[in-house]
């Protein structure tokens, strides 16, 4: 089946009525979120995990996806009219769209933002059902060996590349991984790590520990440090439009931010910060007044704003194709395939093809939509920012209790969440990175199942782990990944 | 690498070896467990107990690297974060108000239900964020968890009963 073909197959599923009503709600959702603190897309799409076991899988997915990239709509605006970005993707934003908007240009800021997100998703959700079916392909002939050899890959570049130091993002891994062994060993039938507590025989719950440190974690933190400042939302007056000028400046770089985000985002180099850093930089060297930068350029809004957006599409390749999560929200929709029973991975397009189809095409759907939503409506969403912080994080904490509680109604659970949150907390404090933990504990059991495998097959021989080409150059960059900040730190003594 | 260890007091000074001291107990915990499950298994080469030693020996590696850092006067500052203020001291009061909003579920919400539990740790957080209208907080944490309770109850997620002092279900 040809590209054009599934996608026609896709987008008769993503046009039903109550598939465009869902992609709606996700991309509503998404931006909501996206503009709201100590929210994020990771933790919307847990806490709706409980609700979506009634959906079907698709509609559910549908959901996910709209979140997923509203959340960057919305992050964008709010770093363009406050300060303090919603979502991290959107942290450079916030240095020049902030400054556009008190210089009175809110309104193009806001615009060069949302339309080149939409340009770069569309073209980025394009590259995504290009290449998704070409790399679903070559997956194929991925034994247990390369499976072991691509999730050591994933473990490694998320902890070096997030976060301020490679020991903090390797602690926050081997922490998530010790959450993944515990419960019943499933080859051996063992107990690990339970204590004689007969609740945690079935591990501890990805649902939980997420809404722990994400939620409960951010809750304890602003609480112990709370900002006395109230939050300047700066006035945007006449339409979000863009005058020809801004036009002419703005659209090389949403076709370069989409050229550097999309393969960032492919890479198990966790998520959107990266390009969007890379997108600024190279933005200022190639801007005609490179002075302006800092001060409002509206490249540099338009170029990271994309870029940002296309590595969420760029995010959903290996996801849909290997199962492999690169970021904290691509870990959960993970988890969100576990619970239907669903691998993603090569077979996924042929035993789902309506699902994988129907989820792409609603990428398309759905990221019209957000231009919709937040083009004219920007600033309604921005009003969201006058909930009351009290109220607002009182609010997120029923929705934990409700994320939690409603799993199975166990007092365990409880204790769980409080001692997780208070660990969210303590990682908080250190500035430990939370997204490597949340791909240790997803990939952990599927790491540990394929090493015992391969080691099976080569009858417990260690150079099996090796004896394939592709599983040695997935170990070799792993393994380069992890000596070379080292060797450069000892070279700059 | 700032000197700014010159600034802190001695119980700050003591509360920075938290972290290591933490990470070691932790990978002391899963080498022992390592040890006690089969290392290795027949044909499969590795046994249960295999990646739990690796995992536990990784961390007494991460633990001791940290204390190092720290004996060296590496400073792990807190991270940036929407809404919060990284440069002011640490509030213990709201932090240990949010703590109870968070401990105080464990043992009540089996016994109140959802709807009250979730109200008292809603107007906790409140007071712990600065509001100090402690009954009208009680009363819309009320109403915001057993609107929640409603509605999700009505999509299918399970929450026990809704107020089970009065026997009401």
């Amino acid at each position: 089946m040809g590209v054009f073909e599934a996608l026609w197959l896709g987008f008769g599923v993503a046009v039903q009525p109550m598939n465009l009503l869902w992609a709606l709600v996700g991309c509503a959702l998404g931006t909501a979120v996206g503009v709201l603190p100590g929210i994020g897309p990771a933790l919307t799409i847990t806490l709706l995990l409980p609700v979506t076991v009634t959906l079907s899988p698709t509609a559910a997915f549908i959901i996910f996806s709209g979140i997923f990239y509203g959340a960057m709509y919305g992050g964008s605006t709010t770093s363009n009219l406050i300060n303090t970005p919603g979502e991290s993707g959107s942290m450079i934003t916030a240095l020049e769209g902030n400054k556009m908007a008190k210089q009175g240009r809110g309104a193009a800021a806001l615009a060069t933002a949302a339309i080149g997100s939409f340009v770069a998703g569309t073209i980025g959700t394009a590259l995504l059902a290009i290449a998704a079916p070409a790399i679903s392909e070559i997956a194929f002939i991925f034994g247990p060996a390369e499976y072991f050899a691509l999730a050591i890959l994933a473990f490694t570049s998320v902890s070096v590349v997030l976060g301020s130091s490679m020991v903090r993002g390797l602690l926050s891994l081997f922490i998530g991984l010790a959450l993944a062994v515990m419960g019943t060993d499933n080859q051996s039938g063992l107990p690990r790590l339970v204590f004689g507590v007969p609740e945690l025989l079935d591990g501890v719950g990805i649902t939980i520990v997420l809404v722990a440190m994400f939620a409960v974690g951010e809750i304890l933190f602003v609480a112990s440090r709370l900002s006395k400042d109230p939050q300047q939302i700066i006035d945007v007056s006449g339409p979000i439009a863009m005058t020809k000028e801004d036009w002419q400046r703005s659209w090389k770089p949403w076709l370069r931010g989409a050229a550097i985000g999309f393969p960032i985002g492919v890479m198990p180099a966790g998520g959107s910060e990266i390009p969007t850093l890379l997108s600024y930089a190279l933005e200022r060297r190639l801007a005609k007044h490179p002075e302006e930068f800092g001060h409002g350029a509206i490249e540099g809004v338009a170029g990271p704003e994309a870029a940002n957006n296309a590595a969420v599409a760029g995010v959903m390749v290996p996801l849909l194709t290997l199962g492999l999560p690169t970021s904290a929200t691509a870990a959960v929709m993970l988890a969100a395939f576990q619970n239907y029973g669903l691998t993603p991975g090569p077979t996924l397009f042929t035993t789902n093809t309506e699902l994988v189809w129907g989820i792409i095409a609603s990428l398309f759907i759905g990221n019209f939509m957000l231009l919709v939503l937040n083009l004219p409506m920007a600033r309604v969403w921005v009003r969201l920012l006058e909930i009351p912080k009290p109220h607002l994080y009182a609010g997120i904490l029923i929705f934990s209790l409700v994320g939690v509680w409603g799993l199975s109604q166990s007092p365990v659970d409880m204790m769980l969440l409080a001692g997780l949150g208070l660990l969210g907390y303590v990682f908080r404090c250190h500035s430990i990175p939370i997204a490597p933990a949340l791909i240790g504990l997803i990939l952990g059991p599927m790491a540990e199942l394929q090493l015992r495998r391969a080691l099976a097959i080569g009858q417990g021989d260690p150079l099996t782990l090796v004896s394939s080409p592709v599983a040695a150059v997935l170990l070799l960059a792993a393994l380069a990944l992890l000596t070379l900040p080292l060797l450069r730190a000892m070279r700059s003594r | 690498m700032t000197p700014s260890s010159d600034t802190q007091t001695p119980a700050q000074r003591l509360l920075r070896w938290g972290l290591p001291v933490f990470v070691l107990g932790l990978g002391v915990l899963l080498v022992a467990e390592g040890y006690r499950l089969p290392l290795t298994q027949a044909y499969a080469g590795i046994g249960p107990g295999f990646l739990v030693l690796v995992i536990g020996l990784a961390l007494l590696l991460i633990g001791a690297i940290i204390a190092i850092q720290i004996a060296r006067g590496v400073e792990f500052e807190p991270e940036e974060t929407e809404g919060a203020d990284v440069t002011a001291p640490t509030s213990w009061f709201g932090l240990g108000i949010a703590a109870a909003a968070i401990i105080l579920p464990v043992g009540l919400i089996g016994g109140l239900g959802f709807p009250l539990a979730g109200g008292i740790s809603y107007a906790l957080v409140t007071r712990a964020y600065g509001s100090r209208r402690a009954i009208p907080d009680l009363l819309i944490g009320i109403v915001v968890a057993s609107v929640t309770w409603f509605m999700f109850t009505k999509l299918g997620v399970q929450l026990g009963p809704f107020f089970p002092l009065l026997g009401a279900k």
